[in-house]
């Protein structure tokens, strides 16, 4: 972009630069409190000292949360279901979004009301479940892949993206004899990939951080995510109205220990992901 | 790919496992009268496999599960030998297991025996044909049960029926204590309060003089935990005279609140409120951080709460002053000068066996049977490697010796059936245990003091398994709201505790409240 | 421009040759179609206890009827109304406050030239969505109840301290506050990759017929993105009646109930928690039904104004 580099513009650069630093500040203090939290002791916490920065600095938190039976046997299969959830959401967004991003498609407005009004749709858990269960998929991995793989919400938004491309270009991919499963591949899909990134980092987060069809599709302990062990092992006090005798109250340091770790994989893919959309995108071939 | 591996391994084991459950279908037919002993004791019958609901905390030992693990192989090889049972353990959730036995129970694919601690749930499951009747399996194979935990079981009887068998607690414990600061009480040259007018007068002199000179003096510290009702009930319910055993039936702990007389004590805590006696904002703080930070930092000299559950921040507490501080106290005098402090109930989890699991009834019981032996329970509770100290107190081992012999971190969670140990009953052992636990800050002197301010003025609310329709409907937001309410009347302005008051009463009586005490005593009258 | 080539002949073929140009856009529709119906809509027919006395081991079809009953319990309860109203006050409130910064942060943010900048306050605006409202609502009380940093800082210049938790009026711009915090970033994103498929020449046009940089932003560039802003404003206009549980419950406290109490906690605390799922699909029934005539409604107003819909 060719600014005119005046004094107004450095102005404008320095007030924002500024303002979003302070934002990002702002933004970071509750985090940066789970971080000093979690490398505390927890006498510390339970003083209520710890705030900015970690007192009686100790990795004990870490330590206990690594030891957990089957949290590194968890981890690495989450990661392997987020990544696989991940591709089977992006195919079917993309496979619905396209077709109904195509002008003059016959029966579109139909199916996309029926997409629309499932975003409104909440039955509770019991039929839900009992739907699950009529499939055979309780206590199968395939329970946390299938029930949430497309959401409408999603969905749309990859459809406006489609829509916003230039049907020029299409007319352009027609003429050199492509059907639309070419079209979507070699026309479409390059032109959308910062919506692509985005969702996909969406449906990775979604899955990563869902606990309750791991709650409740599932039982066996091998199929627990690692959310779900690392909330069990925040839920290991023992209630001591119910459980009687001493009880030790779980640390709040060892929550956040558990909080920074599940947050862990995404910190890391996603600097992979922003290089999608910050990229400006070229749409030289067109002519306003 | 690792997921059809999975699922080729799911479904097999669930093949697995119909085809066994099959193969055992019969069940125990052969009659008991084993050699001596209790009932049904050494009988061996037919095959059976059973499913046994397990609590998952996440501390399983590295490479096993908590299905699988050193403990669950002990259990089994001990069930086979005597019984000829194979027992397969079913895990589910901590959190939110009751939800999640609800979801189980509806898809009908339940483990054959399944518990919650609520009796809400226990009642509805009962009352909707989702239990089977324990009754005969109960009298044919529950000897060691009905001997050592008798006196729990008769809650587990929904109009003559039994549908579930009752886990015993352990040590008898109280629910709620006070604690008092002992260095301020000896800064201020005053006794410990044996009244509430000594704790008033203790309270009010906090405030003025602030014995121990830190920068925000909050006499009596609470919290806004909106899930209980720990830091009120013992002292309003002073104020309630339960004349009746009716009226202790009706009123119970949960609305002890709303009982007659309660009003004073909401009166009273009103006025200490805004007299600046009571932590300022406490029901803002719904997350007890700041009720914790001020205990652990030396601020507050009184406190109402979960009796064990101080020790925690007396630990922190007595380590930064190096001296004595909290110390259990027992000033809640009832209008004829004794004291009311409510234990809990002698039974603890609902134990049951849904109506699906009919055909395994007798092997359950038998597996529920043999727990209930302390041995055994110990056993379990402890591992089977455990020791015991001088006092005959089983030592606990830390999750990490747990995990190196690959045994889960929680061993305790197999034992459900009973809490009740040898030791549990004696005194000295008791008191031993506590000082052992509490090394850092404790000494024999503080525990044996514990005990008897627990003991003091020990009481047990009368209880029947009957929950009618409307308390099982409207009972857990009726409890919810009347914490409101206290929180509500006691912030309140005291020119306005009376209009307070009466709205917010107001509202729980629209919640379904009067109906629900109605359907009580109606209850009550009809079986007594 | 777009929409002059959207009246293309397609029409005017005939059907074979319609379906041969099209075939294979039906046939990748056929997946999702099957999807939405097995596992959305299909659940759906459950929702039939909302009718029924549902009794867990009668299953749902031979629980009995009892026809409007919870409806009638609802509707005739002081609680649900008074939720029902304190669920629109906050999300309105969300779609006031709310809404609107996440377009302006993404639109100054795209302005920034320093990419560092630019990249470190997208992920760390990104990074308050991870966490749960239980730890939210902790650093809120140690940051925001009256012995807490901000009064003391309050205290400090002299102000009297401020009843951020116990006043139900201040509480709600809490509430407010706190969302935006925890999903600008999320929103912001979406933004952004709708701003980086804009067109920067149409940006350099209006400077070269003088426009000024405000002047380019609100003419040229934010209309750019005015597809993606009205459909994100479509669909929380359709929630307005559904909210959160974790957020309002995590928030809120006894002394602020009276603006705390929405539909959610409400199903929460007279449903659910009693094991009433009967009572609580009713509710839920509800609010799908109104949810669903607003979408259509909304959507149908905004292509009336000329604006995308979406559908």
């Amino acid at each position: 972009m060719s600014e005119i580099k005046s004094k107004a513009d450095k102005r404008f650069q320095l007030f924002w630069n500024t303002f979003f630093i302070v934002v990002s500040i702002v933004a970071l203090i509750p985090i940066i409190r789970v971080i000093s939290v979690s490398f505390s002791s927890k006498d510390a916490i339970l003083s209520g000292k710890v705030f900015l920065y970690p007192i009686q600095f100790t990795l004990e938190a870490y330590v206990r949360a690594f030891r957990s039976g089957s949290f590194l046997s968890a981890f690495g299969y989450s990661v392997v279901l987020m990544l696989a959830s991940t591709v089977i959401c992006m195919v079917m967004t993309v496979i619905a979004a396209y077709p109904l991003s195509r002008p003059g498609l016959k029966g579109a407005g139909i199916i996309m009301i029926m997409f629309v009004l499932t975003m409104y749709l909440d039955p509770g858990m019991i039929p839900k479940y009992l739907n699950v269960k009529n499939f055979n998929m309780i206590d199968t991995v395939w329970a946390l892949i299938i029930p949430e793989a497309l959401s409408a919400y999603n969905m749309i938004i990859m459809c406006t993206a489609f829509k916003s491309i230039d049907s020029s270009l299409y007319d352009a991919a027609k003429i050199d004899g492509c059907n639309e499963i070419q079209t979507l591949v070699k026309v479409a899909l390059p032109l959308v990939y910062p919506t692509l990134a985005t969702l996909a980092l969406f449906y990775a987060v979604g899955r990563w951080n869902r606990l309750s069809d791991v709650l409740y599709y599932v039982n066996s302990s091998r199929l627990y995510t690692v959310q779900m062990v690392l909330k069990q092992m925040i839920e290991a006090v023992k209630i001591s109205q119910e459980e009687g005798a001493s009880s030790q109250l779980v640390a709040d340091n060892i929550k956040s220990a558990s909080i920074m770790i599940s947050m862990l994989p995404m910190l890391v893919v996603y600097p992979f992901i922003q290089k999608y959309f910050t990229k400006g995108i070229m749409l030289g071939a067109v002519k306003g | 790919m690792r997921t059809s591996r999975w699922l080729k391994s799911c479904t097999a084991a669930m093949l697995a496992a119909v085809m066994l459950a099959g193969c055992g279908s019969g069940g125990t037919t052969a009659t008991t009268a084993a050699a001596g002993g209790a009932a049904g004791a050494e009988e061996k019958g037919e095959e059976v496999t059973i499913r046994v609901m397990i609590w998952d905390r996440g501390d399983a030992a590295p490479g096993t599960t908590v299905e699988n693990n050193a403990l669950t192989d002990w259990i089994k090889a001990q069930m086979k030998e005597k019984y000829n049972i194979n027992v397969e353990y079913v895990s589910v959730p901590r959190a939110s297991s009751d939800d999640k036995v609800n979801i189980m129970m509806t898809g009908g694919n339940a483990p054959d025996i399944v518990f919650t601690y609520s009796q809400n749930l226990f009642n509805s499951f009962a009352q909707n044909g989702g239990l089977a009747d324990l009754g005969t399996a109960y009298d044919t194979y529950g000897g060691d049960i009905e001997q050592y935990l008798g006196e729990a079981q008769e809650i587990g009887l929904v109009d003559g029926t039994r549908y579930a068998v009752m886990k015993q607690r352990g040590i008898e414990a109280c629910r709620h204590t006070a604690y008092i600061r002992q260095d301020w009480l000896d800064a201020l040259g005053m006794e410990r309060p044996k009244t509430k007018e000594e704790l008033f007068a203790y309270l009010e002199a906090v405030k003025e003089k602030n014995p121990g000179g830190v920068s925000n003096v909050i006499p009596w510290g609470m919290s806004g935990k909106m899930d209980t009702e720990m830091h009120y009930v013992n002292f309003v319910g002073s104020y309630v005279d339960l004349s009746t055993e009716k009226d202790a039936y009706v009123y119970s702990e949960q609305y002890m609140a709303v009982a007659p007389g309660s009003i004073d004590g909401l009166r009273k805590l009103n006025e200490l409120y805004n007299k600046g006696l009571i932590t300022k904002d406490f029901a803002t703080d719904t997350t007890e951080d700041i009720f914790k930070a001020q205990v652990s930092s030396g601020n507050v000299g009184f406190l109402l709460y979960d009796t064990e559950k101080v020790w925690d921040y007396i630990s922190v507490l007595t380590q930064q002053e190096g001296k004595d501080t909290f110390v259990p106290v027992s000033c809640f005098d009832l209008a004829d000068g004794s004291y009311r402090n409510p234990f809990e109930q002698r039974y603890g989890m609902f134990l049951m066996i849904p109506k699906a699991s009919e055909a395994k009834l007798d092997a359950c019981m038998k597996y529920l049977n043999w727990q209930a032996d302390p041995e055994v329970a110990e056993n379990i509770a402890y591992t089977p490697d455990h020791e015991r100290d001088e006092l005959g107190v089983p030592i606990k081992a830390t999750t990490e010796v747990f995990h190196a012999s690959k045994y889960p971190g929680t061993p305790d969670d197999y034992n459900i059936v009973n809490l009740g140990f040898a030791f549990t009953s004696d005194r000295t052992a008791v008191i031993g245990k506590w000082n052992k636990e509490q090394e850092v800050w404790g000494n024999l002197a503080w525990f044996e003091n514990y005990y008897n301010v627990r003991n003091e003025g020990k009481y047990r609310f009368p209880v029947y398994s009957n929950i009618s329709q409307e308390e099982s409907d409207y009972g857990k937001n009726v409890q919810d709201l009347m914490i409101e309410y206290v929180y509500k009347v006691i912030s309140c302005p005291t020119d306005s505790f009376d209009a307070t008051q009466q709205a917010e009463y107001g509202k729980l009586v629209s919640a379904g409240m009067q109906k629900i005490l109605d359907a009580r005593a109606a209850y009550y009258d009809s079986v007594n | 421009m777009k929409k002059e080539n959207e009246k293309k002949p397609i029409k005017r073929q005939s059907a074979k040759v319609y379906f041969q140009n099209t075939w294979q856009l039906y046939l990748m529709l056929l997946i999702p179609v099957i999807y939405m119906l097995a596992f959305r809509y299909l659940p759906m027919v459950g929702t039939v206890i909302a009718f029924k006395k549902f009794n867990v081991f009668a299953g749902i079809w031979k629980s009995p009827w009892v026809g409007l009953a919870h409806f009638k319990e609802a509707f005739g309860a002081a609680e649900f109304w008074s939720a029902l109203k304190n669920t629109l006050i906050l999300n309105f409130g969300d779609l006031m406050i709310g809404f609107p910064i996440p377009i302006m942060l993404a639109v100054f943010l795209f302005e920034i030239r320093n990419v560092r900048i630019r990249k470190a306050t997208q992920t760390i605006l990104y990074l308050p969505n991870f966490l749960s409202w239980v730890i939210i609502a902790g650093v809120i009380t140690q940051l925001f109840s009256t012995s807490g940093l901000v009064n003391e800082l309050l205290h400090k210049i002299g102000v009297s301290e401020v009843n951020f938790l116990s006043s139900p009026f201040i509480w709600r711009f809490v509430y407010w506050l706190s969302g935006v915090w925890h999903s600008a970033g999320y929103s912001l994103i979406i933004y952004l990759a709708a701003l980086s498929g804009t067109d920067p020449s149409l940006g350099e046009a209006a400077y070269i017929d003088g426009a000024t940089r405000l002047q380019r932003i609100w003419y040229v560039t934010v209309p750019q993105i005015r597809a993606t802003i009205s459909i994100m404003l479509i669909m929380q206009l359709g929630k307005i009646v559904s909210i959160d549980f974790d957020r309002p419950y995590m928030l809120g406290n006894t002394l602020v109930k009276s603006a705390s109490n929405v539909i959610s906690t409400y199903v929460y605390n007279v449903g659910l928690q009693s094991g009433r799922f009967d009572f609580a699909t009713a509710v839920g029934l509800f609010q799908s039904v109104v949810g669903i005539v607003l979408i259509l409604s909304v959507n149908k107003i905004s292509k009336n104004m000329g604006q995308e819909g979406i559908m």
